[in-house]
């Protein structure tokens, strides 16, 4: 969960923005995208931004050996797969590679910027070496090496033995430049390397393999060589299998002589430079140019190879070699393609910004303490303790407007409430005109009202009403108010009031509110009032006091009147009632409902629908109802109050209004 | 068949079948058997309903009990929760016209229940009346303008103010045009999820009375 630094709301992780405010979210590490530069979380594997992919196939890391680099989620990752590096060492353990070509070679394979599926395919990796792109100094080489061979007072090293192992080894270091150098620079291509292939046409027995001809003096440390980098022309040159080596005399041995002394030199090295494992470039690894004093070329008194200079502003500097090899991961999809190491995504740590300190850079013990304290907390292992969310205290705005609504509702209502006990009521301002005005006879309102009061009027007495109390005390005050004309109208008519309630407090409501009314009129009588029935059960309840009411030796009732601030018993007591009596039988049901039931009990109320005869709505209803029978009741008294209420309401949402609208208007010309 | 003993008859004993019969007994009401049997189901279904109520009281005093007897984290709370179960209990169990019985039900009545609950329906007044008041606040738009001006309509036209009955006309429009029409139409779904429900229950393709 990532909580809200405004108002403490928690969100769900990753988010942006508060869902409660909209106040953007920290985002304390994230991967930042290489494309677009946006941050983006830990775990995304496209950039919500741009869409750009930020974890590319993640490969094990190239390492150096005897390191190993902690993998890091998300990160681009080197491309040489763990395995097949440990295999390439064990071969190199094997092959006895010196460090000085470990390291030659270190550094040109940085050069490849490939991985090891190249390197299986070294015809593919020498297409970079275009013909004309030669240098000048691997054109010379062969002669230059001669001139120094035929420098007076050096050891000369035998011809032929030299020569049968580098026709038997078949070198990619000799092979492969001879053959690259016919096939793509023919034309310069120098007489003596031109001498060294083999005529066309001339049959392959001509030139056994040389490893037969002196397999003795083979170096056993000299690498296998792969089949890929037998030249052609060697390999035509090779003898068909089972023949006997006896069969045609060595080409070697023929051409010993015209094999130049440079090249005797370099094979009379104890150690020849192995190809490489993996060679990248076939045929000139070995005849790069070792490091400065430890040559093998200064040790036999051949001049040092010129290297390019573009060869040259490739060669790695002693501290990035030191560095483990970084390869960008291998793009497989869109534009980048193919491509590798193209802009990696970096893991980036959002940092708020912090002005510069002017403080003295001096380092005092106690910085020196504090800072070994905060970095022995950042070495214990992390527990992410869960942050709680801020208390959000109120604010003085807040509070005033608690306090101003308050006051208004407190002043108004109460005011009114208590006026009559200070001052006489006739001298209070009637804000109200609840009489059976003639504006208001054609509301469907008041329509309403005069049918629910045509049907108690039409009550005969000893007739058996149905009163069911669908209310608690918490309605009580409301409703207790619209229920007393409408009982008092009853009783008046001489009914027989029977109640009942689903509700388990329905019960003592009716009791307070019928004796209270029995008690304040001497022509009511307690025997008026019968009996009071409840059943749990909501609808199936209803059912069941229906079911009884109509039973011996109770009467059916003539007339169902729901008292009720909720829905749903004003909609059980509908439907089961109807459910029930059909026809002529059936009994009319009224109500008193809640104002805030109006638009609820609207459907029952249509006039083609006839499931309710009539109804009244919340207090002014009642006063309307008062009014209607001629007699100012408990409703019509409060109604004033009721007024003031609603006006105080109004003014305070009007003012609230105006406030926000102001306060809206300012913020966003700032 | 151990599939057919564990699922489907008591789904169709306790479920399908008193469902039909309650059904049945609405549609064919001539049928004195069929009303007999529906009477009876829906007896039972009340029993049913109240014995809920005990079970809800039972869990109630279990839970805070055990909060109070293990001194849990607000066991002074649970106490007077159970304290105040005990007190409104004692006057319905005690013999009715009572003396005693009369003056705690008239006590627990007029003195605790009805002002809570009067104070519960005026601080709902005074919190619609700030969220009134803090309206455009929240909802600073054109909806919110308009909603604030519905609101105002309806509260002064439920006022029968004198020299307003316009603003009665028009809230007579909104609540018998445009809230009936709202009100029929979740009338109707509820009529609807009704029947659906009830023929799901009838084939036993939902059982709310059986985990099975």
């Amino acid at each position: 969960m990532i909580y809200c630094p405004k108002c403490g709301t928690a969100n769900r992780r990753g988010s942006r923005f508060c869902n409660e405010c909209g106040a953007p979210l920290p985002m304390r590490t994230a991967l930042r995208c290489p494309m677009c530069g946006a941050t983006n979380p830990i775990g995304n594997a496209y950039c919500d931004k741009c869409g750009a992919r930020l974890i590319p196939m993640t490969v094990p890391p190239f390492e150096e050996s005897g390191r190993e680099q902690a993998p890091i989620k998300g990160l681009s990752l080197p491309t040489i797969p763990l395995e097949e590096k440990q295999e390439q060492q064990v071969e190199d353990v094997a092959e006895g590679v010196g460090t000085e070509e470990r390291e030659t070679e270190d550094w040109l394979t940085q050069l490849r910027a490939s991985t090891m599926e190249e390197a299986e395919e070294p015809e593919t990796t020498t297409e970079p070496i275009e013909p004309v792109e030669i240098p000048d100094w691997l054109r010379d080489l062969g002669p230059v090496s001669v001139k120094t061979q035929a420098t007076p007072g050096e050891e000369q090293p035998t011809t032929k033995a030299p020569l049968e192992e580098a026709l038997a080894v078949p070198s990619p270091a000799v092979g492969e430049i001879t053959e690259r150098l016919q096939e793509l620079v023919p034309a310069e291509v120098p007489d003596w390397l031109r001498e060294m292939a083999p005529p066309e046409g001339a049959p392959p027995q001509a030139a056994p393999p040389a490893a037969e001809a002196a397999p003795e003096e083979a170096i056993p440390a000299t690498p296998a060589p792969a089949p890929a980098e037998v030249p052609d022309w060697l390999r035509e040159m090779a003898p068909p299998e089972g023949a006997p080596p006896q069969a045609a005399p060595p080409a070697a041995k023929a051409a010993p002589t015209e094999v130049p002394e440079w090249l005797s030199g370099l094979e009379a090295e104890p150690a020849p430079p192995s190809a490489p494992t993996t060679p990248a470039f076939e045929g000139v690894t070995p005849l790069l140019p070792p490091e400065p004093g430890t040559g093998v070329a200064e040790a036999e008194g051949l001049a040092r190879a010129e290297i390019p200079g573009w060869l040259e502003v490739l060669r790695p500097r002693p501290e990035a070699t030191e560095a483990p090899a970084e390869e960008g991961p291998l793009e497989t999809e869109g534009l980048l393609e193919g491509l590798r190491g193209v802009i990696p995504p970096t893991l980036a740590i959002e940092v708020p910004a912090v002005r510069e300190s002017a403080l003295s850079p001096e380092i005092s013990e106690v910085s020196v303490a504090r800072a070994q304290l905060l970095q022995s907390l950042l070495a214990r292992p992390v527990e992410t303790p869960r942050p709680t969310a801020r208390k959000r205290g109120i604010s003085m705005g807040e509070r005033a407007q608690r306090w101003l609504v308050a006051a208004v509702l407190v002043i108004a209502v109460g005011g009114m409430l208590m006026a009559p006990l200070i001052i006489p009521r006739e001298d209070i301002p009637t804000l109200t005109k609840p009489a059976e005005a003639p504006e208001a006879g054609r509301r469907i309102e008041f329509q309403r009202l005069k049918r629910m009061h045509d049907v108690i009027q039409d009550v005969h007495a000893g007739d058996a009403v149905l009163v069911a109390f669908e209310y608690g005390p918490a309605e009580a005050e409301e409703l207790n108010l619209v229920a007393e004309p409408i009982l008092r109208h009853l009783l008046d008519q001489g009914a027989h009031i029977s109640v009942v309630s689903t509700r388990p407090e329905g019960k003592t409501v009716a009791a307070r509110l019928l004796s209270g009314i029995i008690a304040s009129e001497e022509r009511y009588t307690e025997t008026q009032y019968a009996r009071s029935d409840y059943r749990p059960g909501g609808a199936t309840g209803v059912s069941q006091l229906l079911t009884n009411a109509s039973t011996p030796p109770h009467t059916p009732p003539e007339l169902i009147l729901v008292l009720t601030a909720q829905p749903g018993p004003l909609r059980w007591w509908v439907e089961q009632s109807r459910l029930q009596a059909r026809g002529e039988g059936a009994p009319a049901i009224v109500a008193g409902l809640s104002a805030a039931l109006e638009p609820a009990a609207s459907p029952y109320l249509d006039v083609s629908a006839g499931q309710l005869e009539g109804a009244i709505n919340g207090l002014g209803g009642a006063a309307a109802y008062e009014m209607h029978r001629g007699s100012a009741g408990r409703a019509t008294q409060r109604l004033n109050a009721l007024a003031v209420g609603h006006i105080a309401i109004v003014g305070l949402m009007t003012l609230g209004a105006v406030l926000y609208a102001l306060g809206g208007s300012r913020r966003r010309k700032k | 068949m151990s599939s057919l003993v564990k699922r489907w008859i008591p789904v169709l004993l306790f479920g399908t079948l008193p469902g039909l019969v309650v059904l049945a007994g609405y549609l064919i009401p001539t049928s004195q058997t069929l009303t007999y049997f529906r009477d009876c189901l829906v007896e039972w279904a009340v029993i049913v309903a109240g014995f809920a109520f005990f079970l809800g009281m039972f869990n109630v005093l279990r839970i805070h009990g055990g909060r109070v007897a293990h001194l849990r984290k607000g066991w002074l709370c649970s106490l007077v929760l159970l304290l105040a179960a005990l007190a409104a209990w004692v006057p319905s169990v005690l013999p009715a016209s009572t003396t005693i019985q009369k003056t705690l039900d008239h006590v627990t009545f007029d003195y605790v229940i009805s002002p809570l609950g009067a104070s519960l329906a005026a601080l709902l007044v005074f919190t619609l009346a700030l969220a009134a008041f803090r309206l455009l606040r929240a909802r600073g738009s054109a909806r919110g303008v308009f909603f604030l001006l519905v609101v105002a309509v309806t509260l002064l036209g439920s006022t029968p103010l004198a020299n307003l009955e316009w603003l009665a006309d028009i809230r007579d429009w909104v609540v018998n045009v445009p809230g009936m029409a709202g009100m029929r139409g979740l009338l109707l779904g509820v009529a609807l999820g009704t029947v659906i429900t009830a023929l799901r229950v009838f084939v036993a393709s939902e059982r709310p009375h059986s985990e099975l």
